[in-house]
């Protein structure tokens, strides 16, 4: 998991590592090196410059170059700022209704099918509900044998009644 | 949505074909859908092995459904990871789990705070620790501890060690989690070596594995054929094993004399 990424950080970490004394230019080096680190992880530009700003404006205030730990001091501030860029803090899902009705939608092959067959069973383990997956996909083939497997496996019950619904759907637009 | 009610789900999770954020068809259906079932949560699955142009068919599904959130997947995989970087920033919308595997139950709850000590390679405690105890069978596991206090270590609970290993996944993915290994690249577990260990144990029968002091040549052949691995392995495993039985003796006597306060090892 983000390999490329942690090994790319590390050596923007160690630029900054055993130094007694810090200047704004190894800052600097070592912000150049964060800022590759995440544009070759396939990061949106936008995003990266957002976030080099406000790392950029938080190191080289004086608190890193000062510090006793300065490589510690510059970690701490990437790491608090990607936690901010990753959400902050976690989002639970919103089931209060019941039932809680939850869409998958995205792209093809992003794995649509198995996350729904997934989400089953980690409500059905962590939060002791009752699931129910409905088969939406009609278009590619064996999608909807593939969630009733799935649905089969985990003990899950699986609506594929909706093909003659949703078939109707395109032909009404 | 009746179906749900009267066969008493309390929830209901839609599957929807997958398309393309420019498709308008296909794009004018997933809204007739969301329509029609009001659902709680709009969940886009994005897949963290496609590049740049996710993050713009995010903002697209976003635009037309209004999505509640995501679902980032196939982040065990060679992944560079600037999907689940930058979706929450582009859309505002955050991600609520991520997709860790092809197993069933590799699906992780999103902790932002967790993932970036990870990217960071500071490691993930908690989760390791959480997994653990997910796993990890107490009461079998204060048996053996029993057992071990009396220095009557098997191959038993050996075996039932590895089984206790195993279930929580493969061994690289939780050293991922431990603070400082993902930094020595040059740390490799060989999990085939578990495999073969586990082969070994599984070739001997009941009396071998709980009374290993029989094992002789003869039946020392016998399982290395059994479980197709050399006879100097299956030599090599008897070895470990009689020095954990020497270590473990040793623990106990110290426990005896009161140098140590407890077993140095505990699940609790």
């Amino acid at each position: 998991m983000f390999e490329s990424l942690q090994e790319r950080l590390s050596e923007a970490f160690k630029l900054l590592k055993g130094k007694g004394k810090i200047t704004e230019n190894n800052v600097r080096q070592a912000l150049r090196q964060v800022k590759m680190s995440l544009l070759s992880a396939d990061v949106n530009y936008k995003v990266v410059k957002e976030f080099m700003d406000r790392v950029t404006s938080k190191a080289l205030g004086e608190k890193v170059i000062k510090s006793i730990t300065p490589d510690q001091q510059f970690v701490k501030i990437v790491n608090d700022e990607l936690v901010e860029l990753l959400g902050g803090r976690e989002h639970e899902l919103n089931l209060k209704s019941r039932p809680a009705v939850l869409l998958m939608v995205g792209l093809q092959g992003s794995g649509k099918t198995t996350v729904a067959a997934k989400l089953a069973l980690w409500l059905k383990k962590k939060n002791g509900r009752n699931p129910l997956l409905v088969a939406g996909d009609i278009y590619r083939p064996a999608a909807i044998e593939q969630l009733e497997i799935l649905g089969k496996s985990i003990d899950v019950p699986v609506l594929s009644e909706t093909k003659k619904i949703l078939i109707k759907l395109p032909k009404t637009l | 949505m009746n179906f749900a009610i009267t066969k008493g789900n309390d929830v209901v999770i839609i599957d929807t074909a997958g398309r393309l954020q420019i498709d308008e068809k296909m794009m004018d259906e997933v809204e007739k859908i969301s329509e029609m079932t009001k659902p709680d949560e709009i969940l886009m699955v994005l897949d963290s092995m496609a590049g740049q142009d996710v993050v713009n068919a995010a903002v697209e599904f976003d635009k037309r459904l209004s999505v509640t959130g995501f679902v980032v997947t196939k982040l065990d995989g060679d992944s560079r990871g600037g999907v689940a970087l930058s979706a929450k920033y582009v859309t505002g919308k955050p991600i609520k789990f991520v997709g860790v595997g092809e197993k069933l139950d590799q699906l992780d709850v999103f902790y932002p705070d967790r993932m970036a000590s990870r990217i960071l390679g500071m490691g993930d405690v908690v989760s390791l620790v959480e997994k653990v105890q997910e796993n990890i069978d107490k009461k079998k596991i204060e048996e053996m501890e029993k057992r071990l206090r009396k220095a009557q270590f098997t191959f038993n609970d050996f075996q039932e060690q590895l089984r206790q290993v195993k279930k929580m996944g493969s061994l690289s993915s939780m050293l991922e989690m431990i603070p400082g290994v993902p930094k020595m690249k040059n740390v490799k577990i060989d999990e085939a070596q578990l495999t073969h260990v586990e082969a070994i144990i599984n070739s001997m029968t009941k009396k071998e594995r709980s009374n290993p002091g029989i094992i002789n040549f003869s039946r020392k052949k016998r399982i290395a054929a059994g479980s197709g691995r050399s006879l100097s392995e299956v030599n090599k495993l008897m070895k470990n094993y009689e020095n954990m039985k020497k270590m473990i003796k040793q623990f106990g006597k110290l426990e005896k004399r009161g140098k140590l306060g407890k077993f140095p090892f505990q699940f609790k």
